[in-house]
């Protein structure tokens, strides 16, 4: 079988082979078999019923041609013999034994001549006068024939021709008379006898039958004995008496059928001779008549030649159509497995394209992916040299990816600053000692910015597991580094804010030292009520001993504090308030509200104002109420909406006032009055030392600290110092 | 005075150790006197470091411990606590203005904290709470402790097996892995069915999901091989 040629598959659904279909087609083509066997047949046995009718035809023409031939051939002997004088002689002198013998040995000599079997005269009585054969035992002389047809048919006038049997010597033959006319009339019959064996006897050497039949349908001449004078049609009553009266068929004839029928066909023109009996031949018969002598020449054909060719061409037909299915199913075979081959192919194509499809949906999965990571990523081969970047990694640098790729080391965006230390990482790295925590390296961007990064590195592996080079992710960490140095900036400037606060501190110092004492406090007491509930008097004595103890260190604690504040050494100058108020915006305040996205509004006084005061505890104190402020302002919300922190700065006769405003929840009543004295606190993690201590240093400097609420919402904390003689007398005139 | 000394009165019927570690003795002190009035067993610590080097670390147990002390601060001796796997469970007191660190310190796994002082109920309650949760992880402890026992008592083939039938595959699965790990050691599947028999019976579970949790609890499962 030669390769299936590569044909462009076609669209669209594949041809299948349903079982039904496969079923449908194999009795389809055994119809068409069948049909093909029958007609085969059919042909062949009208092709060889066509060709047998010709032969038939023929040999009808040719035997029906002798046959005449045979039986005109003495025509005229009758007649010449009737003109001879001594026939006449003899007819008018039939006493005379000179005229008989003369007239017999006449006739002898003339049949011998002609060939004919007998010759003879017969007066008009029927009696024979004179024959040919006077001298053999069967002579005709004497006889009479005066019963037979051709005598009386001479004897009308007529020429007479009757094929019977003879009556003298039982042979048949083909008798023909003409009258001896003398002076008009009829005065004896002349008759010749002609044997039909010359042509009846090579028939016998056909295979198949030939006969004649006369007028009346009896055979009388044949290829078959047994069917001589034998009727081929029913014979009524008086023909059956006349045959028998003039013994034309022998004496003693009578009527029997003949062993078979005819049955005339149309088409050919021709007729089938079935023989009588189950199982019996069937003949092709071809029927000449002869109408000049009133018989029917039959001949016949074997029907069996036509059986057989139908036979034979129904062999031959089988033959071929078996050989035709079996090619029609080896046919289908291949177109099924081509069918099948393509359905393969269309498979294996869809296949492919799925394959395809999904191969390009990971690829632009992970092309995504690579565009919008923000962690760069480098690979490099075993030598060092860039094959890969992404766009992230381009970015972080400036550079585009084709002119990364393809780099040996020194890469363009190492560090001038650091170029030992990138070669010295490059080295370590190529040389399979990677970072595996990571290693911190600062970049040149092209624009000329430093790029801070981190990069981890791992082996690059191909698909075989081969170890083809390194890949490195990049993270940018300029941002976080940025934001370390602010964070390290901010946290300088608090340590050294925390240091000017110590108001603060103090307080927080205080409160956990103050803690302390009170918690052994709260835990004693507690543990005494359980030991006191228990009964147990002994360990309930130590519990309240430590009790006081702890007490009294709290009041201790207390009292160490005021001292501090009392003892704290004065250092009084002159200074200009609008400074401290500056600075102590600058300390903290201002960093603190705008943490809190709280504006601060300063508010000036008309002229500088001087006073005598220590500069870093008025400073403490301002801040302390400014973050107080800050604070109030941060847990509330002001109806108006604006929130402001606003330190104004004016002169009252002859003091100088910082006021601290704030739009907070306000001093509820009660508050105010108590809102310096220790430990007081409305907060819940306060101490309640703050303003006590705020106040304290106000009044160590001759002022006074006063909080009140403030018109439209709020409260105003004020501090008032008296002025220096210097801007008294400037403001006071 | 001390107070470092079995409990007064065994009200508690199942009495948990306290340590009470606080540089300031007049807390410690009386923390230790209402604990002890209270039914606890108590032991008492100026510091960290002595703290670390006398307590039994592996024994359930409740610690109050002090963020701000002299030498190593709370959240140096909790850190240690875990470096060492302890089961002990740590409150912290803190005293006024160190919310944030405190509030670290119980993200990083401190039970509860304390703002000193605070009341009798409050301290109670926090060291019931961490009573109970230290006895729980210790019972965990000493349970993977057993199966880890079992564990070892398995043959290392066993253990290959188990450590396969682990990942939730199956006994031919298992046998073809084996086979492809180790050509010259092929092992058929009703082997490995045999071993999961055995390795069932030795560990004491009854399904692979439970061996799963089990090698997983154990630090021993297979790790799917990664290039990096």
């Amino acid at each position: 079988m030669r390769a299936v040629p590569a044909q462009p598959a076609p669209q669209g659904t594949p041809r299948r082979w349903p079982q039904a279909r496969r079923g449908g087609f194999i009795a389809t083509l055994l119809c068409l078999a069948a049909l093909l066997v029958w007609g085969a047949g059919e042909w062949a046995e009208q092709s060889e019923r066509d060709a047998q009718w010709d032969n038939l035809r023929r040999l009808g023409e040719v035997q029906a041609l002798a046959l005449r031939g045979v039986a005109t051939r003495y025509n005229y002997l009758p007649f010449t013999a009737a003109q001879h004088p001594l026939v006449r002689q003899l007819l008018q002198r039939p006493a005379s034994q000179a005229v008989r013998d003369a007239a017999n040995a006449y006739l002898q000599a003339v049949n011998q001549h002609a060939g004919s079997d007998m010759l003879y005269v017969m007066d008009p009585e029927g009696l024979t006068l004179a024959s040919s054969n006077w001298d053999t035992p069967n002579s005709f002389v004497h006889q009479n024939y005066g019963n037979r047809p051709y005598f009386r048919d001479a004897l009308a006038g007529q020429t007479g021709r009757f094929y019977g049997v003879g009556k003298t010597t039982g042979e048949p033959g083909l008798f023909v008379s003409a009258p001896v006319v003398d002076a008009g009339r009829v005065i004896g019959v002349v008759a010749v006898k002609v044997r039909m064996e010359p042509i009846s006897d090579p028939w016998a050497q056909l295979r198949d039958p030939v006969f004649v039949t006369d007028e009346r349908g009896i055979v009388f001449l044949g290829s078959v004995p047994g069917w001589l004078y034998r009727t081929s049609q029913p014979l009524p009553a008086p023909l059956v008496q006349q045959l028998q009266h003039n013994e034309q068929y022998g004496t003693g004839w009578t009527p029997r059928a003949v062993p078979w029928t005819l049955r005339p066909q149309d088409d050919p023109p021709g007729a089938e001779l079935r023989m009588d009996g189950t199982g019996g031949k069937s003949y092709l018969a071809f029927e000449e008549k002869l109408p000049d002598l009133g018989w029917t020449l039959t001949v016949t054909a074997d029907s069996r030649v036509v059986a057989l060719a139908r036979q034979q061409a129904w062999a031959l037909a089988t033959l071929a159509s078996g050989l035709l299915v079996l090619g029609a199913l080896y046919w289908q075979l291949r177109e099924r497995r081509l069918a099948e081959n393509r359905l393969a192919r269309i498979e294996l194509e869809q296949r492919v394209q799925e394959r395809t499809h999904a191969l390009q949906q990971a690829q632009a999965f992970r092309q995504s992916m690579e565009d919008s990571l923000l962690v760069g990523m480098r690979a490099r081969d075993l030598e060092g040299r860039i094959v890969y970047v992404n766009a992230a990694m381009c970015d972080m640098v400036g550079y585009r990816a084709d002119e990364l790729i393809g780099q040996l080391p020194p890469y363009p965006y190492w560090h001038p600053d650091e170029l030992d230390r990138h070669w010295n990482d490059s080295d370590t790295v190529l040389a399979g000692n990677a970072f595996p925590q990571g290693r911190e390296n600062r970049l040149r961007h092209r624009d000329g910015s430093d790029v801070y990064t981190m990069f981890y590195t791992t082996r690059l592996i191909d698909g075989s597991g081969q170890h083809i080079g390194w890949m490195s992710s990049v993270v940018n960490i300029t941002a976080q580094k940025r934001a370390e140095e602010q964070q390290q900036q901010r946290e300088t400037q608090l340590q050294r804010v925390q240091r000017v606060i110590t108001v603060g501190e103090m307080a927080s110092t205080l409160a956990h030292e103050l803690n302390q004492p009170l918690a052994a406090l709260v835990n004693y007491a507690a543990a005494a009520r359980a030991l006191a509930a228990q009964g147990k008097t002994g360990p309930l004595n130590d519990s309240l001993e430590a009790l006081s103890t702890q007490a009294l260190r709290a009041a201790d604690i207390v009292g160490r504090i005021r001292r501090w504040v009392r003892q704290h050494p004065e250092a009084r100058e002159p200074c200009d308030l609008s400074a401290i108020v500056e600075q102590s915006l600058e300390l903290l305040l201002r960093a603190e509200a705008r943490r809190q996205g709280i504006p601060v509004r300063v508010e000036q006084a008309g002229a500088p104002l001087q006073v005598n005061a220590d500069r870093v505890l008025l400073e403490q104190v301002v801040i302390n109420l400014g973050l107080n402020a800050l604070q109030a302002m941060q847990t509330h919300q002001p109806p108006t909406g604006s929130h402001e922190l606003r330190l104004r700065m004016a002169a009252d006769d002859g003091h100088a006032l910082v006021q601290v405003l704030d739009r907070g929840p306000g001093l509820p009543p009660g508050i105010a009055e108590r809102l310096f004295e220790p430990f007081f606190t409305t907060r819940s993690d306060g101490l309640g030392l703050g303003l006590n201590i705020c106040r304290s240093i106000i009044e160590s400097m001759g002022g006074q600290l006063q909080a009140r609420n403030r018109d439209g919402g709020g409260a105003v904390f004020e501090i008032r110092l008296p002025c220096t003689p210097a801007t008294a007398n400037a403001t006071a005139p | 005075m001390t107070y470092d000394t079995a409990p007064i009165a065994a009200d508690s019927p199942d009495p948990t150790v306290v340590y009470i570690v606080d540089d300031d003795e007049g807390v410690r002190q009386s923390l230790a006197a209402l604990l002890i009035a209270r039914g606890h067993q108590v032991h008492t610590f100026a510091g960290g470091e002595a703290f670390l080097a006398e307590a039994t670390l592996d024994q359930p147990g409740c610690v109050l411990l002090d963020l701000r002390m002299e030498g190593l601060s709370g959240l140096q001796v909790f850190h240690e606590l875990g470096q060492r796997h302890s089961v002990l469970k740590t409150v912290f007191l803190s005293a006024h203005g160190e919310l944030s660190s405190a509030v670290a310190a119980v993200k990083q796994g401190a039970v509860d904290w304390l703002e000193k002082p605070c009341s009798e109920s409050t301290l109670l309650a926090a060291v019931e709470k961490a009573s109970t949760l230290s006895q729980a992880q210790a019972r965990q402890v000493q349970r993977q402790q057993q199966q880890r026992d079992r564990w070892n008592a398995l043959s290392p083939r066993q253990q290959e097996v188990a450590q396969l039938l682990a990942t939730g595959i199956s006994s031919k699965e298992a046998a073809r892995a084996l086979a492809q790990r180790d050509p010259e050691r092929p092992i058929d599947p009703r082997t490995v069915d045999t071993h999961r028999s055995a390795i069932f019976l030795k560990l004491d579970i009854r399904s692979s999901h439970e061996l799963g949790m089990l090698v997983e609890g154990l630090g021993v499962a297979l790790n799917t091989p990664r290039t990096a």
